[in-house]
């Protein structure tokens, strides 16, 4: 069997050409991010600064020479355009995320009301593209990176306007701010409040500067929110990693318990429930997406089957479109229908509420291989 | 009979008079000294690193009776007033940790027939950021000659491992023949790249891994080549910061940049170990590491004559503790490529009931008993070439 419908946990939107120059006030006229047809091809300006051309593998452009112009972009922006682009992968909705280049541009103006603009300009068009199908879209916010009050602010707004999960660049107070600092509560607050899942995708740190097979990174963020005992404050808090491959955390889930206990006598901070260790809490609190990592299909139940989602991660690095369908046969061949069901469709579902789709119980949560001897 | 249990990895500690009492004379004022803190403990002072470098989690002395035994390790961290921040002396610890006699016992209370030896990794994070590069290929050298004569003390359960200096590869190479061919140690463990660089290999290592593949003895990395100086300081503060620094220098980070400039290709028959870097991480690695080559590295030139995996295969040993996701995992790994290890005395440890934990886990996971052989001992004994049977009368299986 094939499953019928297929949503992709994490795939990279479109932004309209115009979107800021359309929803900025006026007084941002010389910074607002406008797209720029270079001899090289479609770029984001931001005031001075020019970004990388634009790249969406696999996507022509509707001229002679198949090259992407700003009505292409206006077009595959659109809910009808995103459409064409879900039908021609053959999946049935996306949970879409803004992390390309523009972002950086617009952080390196310096500018924090400029900055907050467009984070909100972003959300308004979010919520516009979701609304125009709900069932085809989950339009992820961003939260800006101007601080602790504008990040929550713009948190509970993003739930008002019916989003229905926000995406970090950088730690709700910004970059340097450690997570631990008491201020960022309301943060954590609003999103656990609001039953929005909140994503990383990049160092919150802000720090990249190499590459790993594993992600570092990401374990860093991670074991600071959690020895910030921030689940512990926020049960119902939940946090995503957008990533392509998880098979690195097989580790771990076991290793972080270990070097926790090995610790203990050195450590200053503590994790407020004892009965669980850090493997725990980074698979009761964390949802995966997945991709071209069988690794991870074939331990599925060290992770458990709900905190596993399949992505085609369209249009973002390690983009499975147009052929999503056969990446997902081929890293999932041996899986049973049920299985195969649950990965690609009801994860996700249930976790971002599409439809009328059951939201996760703690028990069911906290459904996964336990490792034994502990 | 043959044998139950080999740690593939396990510790000393470095005694209190290992480079003063071994460095050339003109350095026996600056070697790295014992001193007295005021918290009632004892620590290395290493010269121009800030923090002294306390046991800490090295030196742990405990008996547990199950695995995380959270109630003996606290009670006796706080005999130890805390161990860290409050003082551990050499006294407290076990006193195998440098002493061969006692070690011996020790071994023989946690039913090990055999253990291959590291240093202190937070210690050298310490001794290789010191900026008298003669001095610190001095320690390098006192350690060896250290390991060399406590494993004299019964060389048929005590394996020393040697390290190679970082301060050059003419050092390195000269350290790796002395230690194989004078000093009679098992294999040696690289602090970093041969060349010095904590960074990137360089042409000139192939001359380092020459030798070792012509002297026929593994090369180790254990854990991390970018062990930070005040690691002991980053892990009492919770420092999350310490995961990312570690894994730039890791056994995976490394391991892949020898795959993809070509080691294995030249030097076929080199053995290459991951000490205390766990196994389960494994399978990720050999599928993203042929899906990276083949969409990417492939194309940008990189040329090998095998996929990576396949040098997984033939090059690379890996050793665990406990870790189950890789005993479930084992046929991916490869059975006979991965080596039980206890860290004892260090505080994975769990010290002496290791081996019934490792029995344990293997039997959870359905391990026959020729597979079991083979990670708890053979592989280890096969790869280091050590006789498959102790004296009869040394032997704890007995």
């Amino acid at each position: 069997m094939t499953v019928a419908n297929m949503i992709s946990a994490a795939s990279g939107v479109i932004e309209p050409p115009d979107l800021w120059q359309a929803r900025l006030p006026q007084r941002f006229s010389d910074l607002c991010p406008r797209i720029e047809e270079t001899v090289a091809g479609l770029t984001w300006r931001v005031g001075k600064h020019i970004g990388e051309v634009l790249s969406y593998p696999g996507l022509a452009g509707s001229g002679k020479e198949e090259r992407l112009t700003k009505r292409d972009l206006q077009n595959y922006s659109s809910s009808k355009g995103r459409i064409w682009i879900q039908n021609r992968d053959s999946v049935t909705c996306e949970v879409l995320y803004s992390v390309g280049q523009v972002w950086d541009l617009i952080a390196r103006s310096g500018d924090d009301e400029f900055i907050q603009c467009c984070y909100g300009a972003y959300n308004d068009w979010a919520s516009e593209l979701q609304k125009a199908d709900p069932a085809r879209f989950v339009c992820v916010a961003k939260i800006p990176t101007t601080g602790i009050g504008a990040a929550t602010a713009e948190i509970e707004r993003a739930g008002r306007l019916g989003l229905r999960s926000a995406v970090l660049d950088v730690w709700p107070a910004g970059a340097k701010t450690p997570v631990r600092a008491k201020k960022c509560d309301g943060f954590w607050a609003a999103a656990a409040q609001q039953k929005m899942p909140v994503a990383i995708y990049r160092p919150l740190s802000g720090d990249k500067d190499e590459e790993f097979d594993d992600s570092p990174e990401f374990i860093q963020d991670i074991s600071a929110i959690m020895f910030a005992n921030i689940f512990d404050r926020y049960p119902d808090l939940k946090i995503v990693s957008v990533a392509p491959h998880v098979g690195w955390a097989l580790r771990l889930f076991e290793q972080m318990s270990d070097q926790y206990m090995r610790t203990a006598a050195l450590r200053k901070s503590h994790l407020g429930n004892s009965d669980m260790l850090p493997g725990d809490y980074m698979r009761s609190f964390v949802w995966y997406t997945t991709q071209n990592d069988r690794t991870t299909i074939l331990n599925r139940t060290y992770f458990g089957a709900a905190h596993l989602m399949f992505a085609s991660f369209a249009f973002m690095p390690a983009s499975s479109w147009p052929n999503t369908r056969q990446m997902f046969a081929r890293v999932t061949s041996g899986m049973n229908d049920d299985e195969q069901l649950v990965l690609a469709d009801e994860v996700a579902s249930r976790l971002y509420g599409l439809g009328n789709a059951k939201p996760f119980s703690l028990q069911e949560a906290n459904e996964y291989l336990k490792y034994g001897l502990l | 009979m043959h044998y139950k249990a080999i740690s593939a990895d396990s510790h000393i500690n470095e005694p209190a008079g290992m480079f003063v009492d071994r460095v050339p004379a003109k350095f026996r004022t600056r070697a790295p000294y014992i001193i007295e803190l005021d918290n009632g403990g004892q620590a290395f002072k290493v010269e121009s690193v800030d923090n002294p470098i306390p046991f800490g989690t090295a030196a742990v002395y405990h008996r547990a009776t199950k695995r995380y035994d959270r109630a003996s390790y606290k009670e006796r961290f706080g005999e130890l007033k805390d161990g860290l921040s409050r003082g551990v002396r050499y006294e407290d610890i076990l006193q195998g940790s440098f002493d061969p006699r006692a070690r011996v016992q020790e071994q023989i209370e946690g039913q090990l027939d055999g253990e291959f030896f590291y240093g202190s990794p937070g210690l050298w994070g310490a001794i290789k950021a010191m900026p008298d590069k003669e001095l610190v290929c001095a320690c390098f050298r006192a350690f060896n000659d250290w390991m060399a004569e406590f494993c004299s003390y019964n060389p048929a359960r005590m394996f020393g491992l040697g390290m190679i200096p970082t301060t050059g590869i003419d050092d390195a190479l000269a350290e790796l023949r002395r230690g194989i061919c004078e000093l009679n140690l098992h294999g040696m463990v690289l602090e970093s790249y041969p060349n010095g660089s904590l960074l990137e290999p360089a042409p000139e290592d192939d001359r380092f891994w020459a030798l070792a593949q012509e002297l026929g003895k593994p090369i180790s990395l254990h854990s991390s080549i970018r062990m930070p100086a005040n690691v002991i300081a980053m892990h009492a503060k919770g420092d999350s910061s310490l995961h990312k620094i570690l894994a730039a220098g890791s056994f995976q980070t490394v391991t892949k940049k020898l795959i993809l400039s070509g080691i294995f290709d030249r030097f076929p028959r080199l053995d290459w170990v991951g000490a205390e870097v766990a196994s389960s991480w494994v399978p990720f690695y050999l599928e993203k590491y042929d899906n990276d080559y083949k969409s990417k590295y492939r194309e940008q030139g990189v040329k090998l004559e095998l996929l990576p995996s396949d040098y997984f295969a033939r090059n690379v040993y890996t050793t665990f503790w406990i870790d189950q996701a890789a005993i479930a995992n084992r046929y991916v790994i490869g059975v006979d490529r991965m080596m039980w290890m206890s860290d004892f005395p260090h505080s994975i440890s769990n010290w002496p009931i290791d081996v019934e934990l490792a029995d344990a886990q293997m039997k959870y996971a359905g391990v026959t008993e020729e597979e079991k052989d083979r990670m708890m001992w053979r592989t280890t004994a096969d790869l280091y070439r050590i006789p498959y049977q102790l004296p009869a009368e040394q032997l704890v299986a007995a």
